[in-house]
């Protein structure tokens, strides 16, 4: 019976380890099959002959292309990520970059009461024929930028508008407007756009930095410029005769608003020569005396 | 004395009845939209200045909710009927309506994704970026009949 047992025992012991090996095997070949499958996507090479036999080639071509596409696809998609955006998304983008990293200085997160300035402002932008046009419009608790349009995607404006500015002249809502509306026709013209387009920049947009780094330097001058511009160097006086003659023409239709822009013009120039504040006004904008002076009908020879 | 007592106990019933008016709107999921600009915040009140619950970037999902009064009547629009109350994770608050999309939008983050995570912003940048959506006063030119 012991003998029985024992004997029992010793088959039981060496089909398990039959086992354990077959498993082993299996398991290896299953690793190595796996491999396979991450080399290369689909290898039939093994079973040629079978699928020939049993007429899956074009199954087989199907599929294969069907993974070619697949990696294709996601490889592109991979690529994709690294698109440096062309000029037409890269504006906006960059202009409300400035903005937060100027958060600030600028001032712009404060609580005001609703103005209802956008709804003047687009009435006058619809009286002069501009339509679909969209408009964002951030007011500032500082006189450091008295007003400015930023550098926007198409048919979209972002304005800055000092709110201790509109304070100090009283200004009316289409006073107000009429000032947007030459920062509107400043950034139509691309002054400050041109300006802030460098070569590397206009080079760099719409390009592709996969396996290169990304190029934060071209980004920090970019933002530089835009200080630069709205606190520095402003715009120049053949800018700022261009604008205004543009104004001119577009308003002398309604001699009331012409006559609100001049009265405007001469707020401004008052306030600029008078208030220390707005001393650099006339260096942004120069000048609000001139432009009087080009708005001014010039006395008749005879 | 009396005038104090009555004005105390009219001014009680009214909080009561107030309470319980707000105790009775029941609210339910109108649908999914979706946030459309770069950054933004979700509001304890239908108000841009009021406290921000959480912030969601673009084609992040929020559940439209509405309200219904005790006589049937939705409220689906909120402040000046252009304020949604949504659901957002575990927040309940309002988002300005024409920040949401019915449909998933072309995001820049996504579009771009390596080159918006090359700005390398940080929290404080993210929390500006919100708030300029509350802050911009926006509107758009059409031609009118």
């Amino acid at each position: 019976m012991k003998i029985l047992l024992i004997l029992a025992m010793i088959s039981f012991n060496v089909f398990a380890s039959e086992e354990v090996a077959k498993l082993a095997e299996s398991k290896k070949d299953a690793k190595t099959e796996v491999k396979d499958d991450g080399k290369d996507l689909l290898d039939f090479s093994s079973i040629k002959d079978i699928i020939k036999k049993d007429g899956l080639e074009g199954q087989l071509q199907k599929k294969q292309t069907e993974k070619r596409v697949h990696v294709t696809t996601k490889k592109l998609d991979d690529f994709k990520r690294y698109n440096v955006p062309t000029q037409a998304a890269f504006w906006s983008m960059m202009s409300e970059y400035w903005l937060v990293k100027n958060a600030t200085l600028l001032k712009w997160d404060f609580h005001k009461p609703d103005f209802d300035l956008e709804k003047s402002f687009i009435s006058l932008l619809e009286a002069q024929g501009h339509y679909e046009k969209k408009v964002k419009i951030l007011l500032l608790d500082t006189t450091e930028i008295i007003h400015a349009a930023l550098p926007s995607n198409d048919d979209e404006y972002i304005f800055l508008l000092s709110l201790p500015f509109i304070r100090t002249l009283d200004l009316s809502k289409i006073e107000i407007s009429l000032i947007l509306f030459e920062d509107f026709i400043r950034a139509r013209k691309g002054y400050f756009k041109n300006y802030v387009l460098s070569k590397d920049l206009e080079g760099y947009l719409g390009t592709n930095f996969n396996g290169k780094p990304f190029n934060k330097k071209i980004m920090n001058e970019s933002l530089k410029k835009y200080t630069v511009v709205l606190m520095d160097k402003g715009f120049s006086f053949q800018e700022q005769f261009e604008t205004t003659t543009e104004m001119d023409a577009l308003l002398k239709n309604d001699l009331k608003m012409w006559n609100t822009y001049l009265t405007l013009l001469e707020k401004v120039d008052n306030l600029t020569k008078s208030n220390a504040l707005y001393k650099k006004y006339a260096q942004i904008y120069p000048s609000p005396e001139l432009q009087l002076n080009w708005l001014r009908p010039k006395p008749s020879r005879f | 004395m009396n005038k104090f007592f009555v004005s105390m106990m009219l001014m009680l019933s009214f909080n009561l009845q107030a309470q319980t008016d707000s105790g009775v709107m029941t609210k339910s999921l109108v649908g999914i939209k979706y946030f459309n600009k770069m950054m933004g915040n979700i509001h304890q009140n239908a108000s841009r200045f009021s406290q921000v619950l959480t912030t969601i970037s673009c084609n992040h999902p929020v559940k439209v909710m509405k309200q219904t009064s005790k006589d049937g009547k939705d409220f689906v629009m909120f402040g000046d009927n252009d304020w949604y109350l949504v659901t957002v994770g575990p927040y309940e608050g309002y988002i300005m309506a024409n920040y949401l999309s019915d449909k998933k939008n072309e995001c820049f983050e996504e579009e771009h994704a390596k080159f918006f995570d090359g700005l390398e912003l940080d929290i404080n940048d993210l929390y500006y970026w919100a708030r300029l959506y509350d802050q911009y006063v926006q509107g758009k030119s059409k031609v009118r009949q």
